[in-house]
């Protein structure tokens, strides 16, 4: 993990309100599921925000930015050459599975960007893996030429039945499941798809991972602004024990955050 | 020639004034093992500790607003007893200075986590929170009433041999009252300013943003406050003060000296620039130079004010 001051090599609009940003980063490698703090030096947002990391190969680093304040809406207003400053790559990321079990991803909206890192990464391994990605409307649905070129298996639901199934993610991940063998669930969505693959890992006795979202200050430890409860009811911090967790260390009784 | 950067705060001679900030920097090893020799630092003031473990409070805990932000994280921290056994040893290895930042509900929590503390090899001086916000038996009271803060500041003075800073709250009923009760109750130094208590609303939700309704405002938003409340202090009392609030830079810390303050302690920009604390170092350093001052102690109250 480092600090540095590098420049927007690009800034492109998935959606109306997601956002790619790619930039140079003097890090050489990440493990998908990891996260960056992002900011603009001098801008009135004085906090930086965290981004799970998309897509890293020479040098170049990728998040995938949705406006949902202040911060992500001065990142998404920023252009090529803008200054920023990135930290990371930070936290705990995707723990791969074993070779025979079939890697089964879920992403819920932009929930897709540490997604589509674990994804290229498998793939990269010639291992097995099938995506599961849903969204409200197909708009909502980012990365799928992306995932099309890199050979991805994907299958979609959106909520209005624009595109692929109609309904939510997990019920479709659900019906196919007792079809699969060995399977070991990624996951990285809206806290209410965590909770969802949480359950059918725990009816099923399935593995699974999920990568969770916070709110924080470091991201390096220290603010203790990001914890979530685990499985006994104590704090562990998302940013260095996460963001990615067994579902089996967290609670899920205790309502979304 | 190098500035001597050196600066003494009760026996406690430090390598530069540049220290962190409690509840800013964990206990050290997240910065140590990712970014920087702590041990350059002037010290580390820990996480405030309690004598029992604490979880701290619900979520959301932090949220920026206006330069700067709120946190109502609720003291959490390991306890004593895990500070000793799990943290000092740690702290100690690297070779900084170790400050440990103490919390009491009542004057004899206080003085007990401060004997303990005190036969600790490790640990170089104490910061008495008096002041924080956010919990509700966090020690609030003796930070408004100067007369208890003394009782609070005599029993800690009794518990510990070594340096005894005293944090104060920007809630005092009066800064120059407060820093003399502490000063005559025995502290070596004083140190302000903790956060001011504060608090943001969700207009959607129409609920606060906060889990604990309120929290303390810190970053660059209350760095005029802090400024003035030093001043007020150095001009008090004759024992060393530490400025804090929202110090993002070498000039601002320069600033903080200038109205008063022997050294500064850097919080909230550890956690927007992880290496914030090493440049301010090498910005002081770098000011002294072009001012042609030879020793950063110079610095200290030698604003000019209009008369």
């Amino acid at each position: 993990m480092n600090d540095c001051a590098t420049k927007i090599e690009l800034i492109e609009a998935l959606s109306n309100d997601a956002y790619r940003i790619r930039f140079a980063v003097d890090w050489k490698a990440f493990d998908p599921g990891q996260f960056v703090m992002m900011g603009i030096p001098g801008n009135v947002v004085f906090l930086r925000r965290p981004f799970g990391i998309a897509r890293f190969s020479n040098g170049v680093a990728e998040i995938c930015c949705k406006v949902v304040g202040r911060g992500t809406r001065a990142l998404s207003d920023a252009k090529v050459g803008t200054r920023i400053d990135v930290l990371g790559p930070c936290g705990r990321g995707f723990r791969f599975p074993q070779k025979e079990e079939p890697a089964i991803l879920v992403a819920g909206g932009y929930g897709i960007g540490p997604i589509f890192g674990l994804c290229e990464a498998l793939l990269a391994q010639g291992r097995r893996c099938i995506l599961y990605y849903g969204a409200r409307e197909t708009s909502h649905l980012l990365y799928l030429d992306e995932l099309a070129k890199i050979g991805a298996n994907v299958k979609c639901s959106t909520e209005d039945g624009s595109h692929g199934a109609r309904g939510m993610i997990a019920e479709l991940l659900e019906k196919d499941l007792d079809n699969i063998e060995k399977p070991s669930l990624f996951a990285c969505g809206p806290h209410g798809l965590s909770k969802a693959v949480a359950e059918i890992s725990r009816r099923r006795g399935v593995p699974a991972q999920v990568s969770m979202e916070s709110y924080m200050a470091c991201g390096i430890g220290v603010c203790l602004g990001c914890a979530c409860k685990d499985a006994d009811g104590n704090f562990v911090r998302t940013c260095r024990e996460g963001p990615v967790f067994d579902v089996r260390e967290l609670q899920w009784d205790s309502s979304p955050l | 020639m190098k500035p001597d950067l050196k600066v003494k705060i009760g026996s406690l001679t430090l390598k530069n004034p540049v220290i962190t900030a409690s509840g800013t920097f964990g206990y050290g090893e997240e910065f140590h093992e990712s970014f920087y020799d702590i041990a350059k630092l002037g010290a580390v003031v820990t996480k405030g500790i309690s004598l029992k473990p604490r979880a701290g409070n619900e979520m959301p805990r932090v949220i920026e607003t206006a330069s700067g932000m709120l946190n109502a994280i609720g003291l959490a921290n390991v306890g004593l007893d895990a500070f000793l056994s799990d943290k000092l040893p740690y702290l100690a290895r690297t070779g900084a200075v170790v400050i440990a930042n103490i919390l009491g509900s009542t004057v004899e929590e206080y003085a007990e986590v401060a004997r303990r503390l005190d036969s600790a090899e490790g640990v170089m001086a104490l910061e008495q929170n008096i002041s924080c916000p956010n919990v509700k038996c966090g020690g609030l009271q003796f930070g408004i009433d100067p007369e208890s803060a003394a009782v609070a500041v005599r029993a800690v003075r009794k518990a510990f041999s070594r340096t005894l800073i005293v944090k104060l709250s920007p809630q005092a009923s009066s800064i120059p009252a407060m820093a003399r009760a502490c000063e005559e109750a025995g502290a070596d130094a004083i140190s302000l300013i903790n956060t001011i208590p504060a608090m943001a609303i969700d207009v959607r939700t129409k609920k606060p943003v906060l889990a604990n309704v309120t929290g303390g405002l810190s970053g660059p938003a209350i760095k005029p406050v802090a400024l003035r409340m030093v001043y007020e202090a150095a001009g008090a009392v004759k024992i060393p003060i530490i400025g804090i609030g929202g110090i993002m830079n070498a000039a601002d810390a320069v600033e903080f000296m200038l109205a008063g303050a022997s050294a500064i302690q850097i919080g909230t920009a550890n956690f927007v620039r992880p290496m914030a604390a090493m440049e301010i170092i090498e910005g002081i350093e770098v000011y002294c130079r072009e001012n042609s001052i030879s020793r950063v102690g110079e610095l200290t109250g030698a604003l000019e004010v209009r008369s």
